[in-house]
């Protein structure tokens, strides 16, 4: 295997080293590591030195600070020279396996199930846990509920409703100046869709999320109501001159903007409500504490009980999500487990503490459980997967801090 | 088959996304070891941009994401030195200078990316610290302020800024446990303040 195999693994030992926390194992690895190159003690030396450790921390931040790396990274990537190979249209084609995956394996599990119920529980390889894909519901005000086509990713609400491709859905059109209906859209665990309102303004709706909206708006105000997380890109209306506002309501706050595109995470489960800005102004009404902030490009207000906090923040990162990625960066443990859980419909529990360890990258939506979990092999984190209630798997994440002899 | 399998063949056959995929996931760390070397930022990004080019144009040969690895760091690497050997047939910088920063940065490119990889960790580590004590943190530590600018730039009273001190070295222990010298120094400027 080649040495570049195991860059993580001292990368970690590294950063235990700094924090104090080598266990004897540990100490040894480290120390056959510094002996195998004189380079590497050179490292070792330079690490332990603290004014060339912040040397090389304020280097790094002199490229990577929070105002340059979003224009510094698209600089670099707009410089990468690749001839295009042919064009290939493959993006349907996993969620469609990963659908039809997902429904054998149900049925398995159901059939598994109701044999041995409750008498022992199933370790399950994570390399079995598939990821979720486009589905969700669609609730009419006359109390029908549908279920939307997983081989479409989205719906367009007009005079009347059909797919992004033009198919139809819901053929029945409805008469004009008929009062508005409110529609339900909603996501379950391991679902996305997208809708386009009929303002034309486009929501994507992530996992486990409810989108309330009207079938048409007013001449004078457009108002949607959210829980969970979706990302808008809001068209310009206007109306006598004006511009007529479109809000969002979702928990503890009201977010008002002209047209722009924005990102909102209101999950319950969450400590607090995220809005991120990408382009254009918007307003945070925080309905506990009566008071609004605006926020800029590249800002987030996090609204936590009566307290809003506007932060600068990546923005791309809040929206990985939409492209079909999870962004670990800057999140904490729980908060990585708390999306898994929401996109492959997991339970997680803790034997033991959160691991407080930090991960850095991304990984793909489409991958398995096991592949997306590999982040934890880094940093020795061992878990297994059961079956656990409803079709639900549980994850659990043993307790870290017993060491390596925990069962895989 | 599986996944890091297919995402190999996926790279392999040109597949744009697990391109991108790769140059987000190096792209700090690497430029980073590039700027460590060449102390310029331009050409620190035209190097990296240059190793990517030749990933991408080299594509087919590779079947693993640690070959992927050690083949951006030792171009990158190399470029590096090339343009310094090259800068110092120019004279278009202290000589002395160029002659130490060769002997220093001939490394092993592995001991290489273990460093850059770690100084990426620690500063996202510092970037989860609460607000105002990631200012502190930043405002000290990374942009080199001195007690009375950041007491001066934050704007707030000496008994608020206390506090948030006193939190930000709690937490700041944990990634400089060892280095009695620093902590010494923010409580020295947690006094002033």
């Amino acid at each position: 295997m080649d040495a570049f195999d195991q860059s993580g693994h001292i990368v970690r030992l590294l950063r235990r080293f700094l924090d104090d926390t080598l266990n004897e194992g540990d100490a040894e690895l480290l120390d056959e590591w510094a002996n195998a190159h004189p380079d590497n003690r050179v490292l070792l030396d330079r690490l332990t030195n603290e004014s060339f450790l912040v040397e090389d921390l304020q280097l790094y931040w002199t490229l990577w600070n929070d105002t340059d790396a979003a224009a510094r990274e698209q600089r670099i990537l707009s410089k990468v020279k690749r001839p295009l190979p042919r064009p290939k249209n493959k993006r349907m084609k996993p969620v469609i396996y990963a659908c039809s995956m997902m429904l054998i394996l149900g049925l398995f599990f159901i059939y598994k199930g109701s044999w041995n119920s409750s008498t022992q529980t199933q370790i399950i390889s994570a390399a079995d846990v598939l990821p979720g894909g486009n589905r969700a519901t669609l609730s009419l005000a006359d109390g029908r509920r549908l279920e939307l086509n997983a081989e479409q990713s989205g719906i367009v609400v007009g005079q009347e409703i059909t797919y992004l491709d033009g198919s139809s859905l819901l053929a029945e059109k409805k008469p004009k100046d008929s009062p508005p209906q409110m529609l339900v859209l909603q996501t379950p665990m391991g679902g996305n869709y997208q809708v386009i309102l009929p303002d034309s303004s486009k929501v994507w709706l992530n996992a486990n999320s409810t989108l309330r909206y009207p079938d048409h708006f007013s001449d004078t105000s457009r108002t949607v109501y959210l829980s969970g997380e979706a990302y808008f890109e809001i068209q310009d209306q206007w109306h006598q001159g004006n511009k007529v506002p479109f809000k969002v309501q979702s928990n503890g706050q009201t977010v008002q903007v002209l047209g722009t595109k924005f990102n909102i995470s209101a999950y319950a489960d969450e400590h607090s409500t995220k809005t991120t800005l990408l382009r254009g102004s918007v307003e945070v009404f925080n309905m506990n504490a009566r008071k609004s902030n605006r926020i800029r490009p590249g800002q987030e207000a996090v609204l936590k009980g009566e307290n809003l906090e506007v932060n600068t923040v990546d923005a791309s990162k809040s929206i990985a999500w939409k492209d079909g990625r999870f962004s670990f960066d800057g999140k904490s443990f729980d908060q990585i487990m708390r999306e898994m859980a929401r996109w492959y419909n997991l339970e997680v529990e803790y034997q033991g503490a959160v691991p407080a360890d930090l991960f850095i990258g991304d990984a793909f939506k489409t991958d398995k459980l096991e592949t997306v979990l590999r982040f934890l092999e880094s940093s020795d984190i061992q878990y297994h997967v059961e079956a656990g209630k409803h079709n639900q798997y549980t994850l659990i994440i043993h307790d870290s801090s017993k060491g390596k002899e925990a069962v895989r | 088959m599986n996944t890091r399998e297919s995402l190999m063949q996926n790279f392999q056959a040109g597949d744009e996304i697990v391109f991108q995929h790769f140059m987000k996931r190096h792209l700090r760390a690497l430029t980073f070891h590039a700027y460590n070397i060449c102390m310029d930022q331009q050409v620190a990004e035209e190097i990296v941009a240059d190793a990517f080019s030749k990933l991408w144009e080299r594509k087919s040969a590779f079947d693993s994401e640690y070959k992927i690895k050690s083949f951006l760091y030792i171009t990158t690497r190399n470029a590096s030195l090339d343009y310094m050997r090259s800068a110092r047939k120019q004279h278009s910088r202290k000589l002395e200078e160029l002659d130490g920063a060769l002997e220093l940065k001939e490394k092993d490119p592995l001991t290489h990316l273990i460093h850059a990889e770690l100084i990426q960790t620690l500063i996202s580590q510092v970037q989860l610290l609460p607000p105002r004590q990631r200012s502190v943190f930043q405002l000290h530590y990374l942009e080199g302020m001195s007690t009375e600018e950041i007491c001066d730039f934050l704007n707030c009273s000496p008994n608020a800024v206390f506090v948030a001190k006193k939190k930000a070295m709690a937490t700041i222990r944990k990634i400089f446990k060892k280095h009695e010298t620093l902590i010494s120094i923010l409580m020295l400027f947690v006094f002033f303040c």
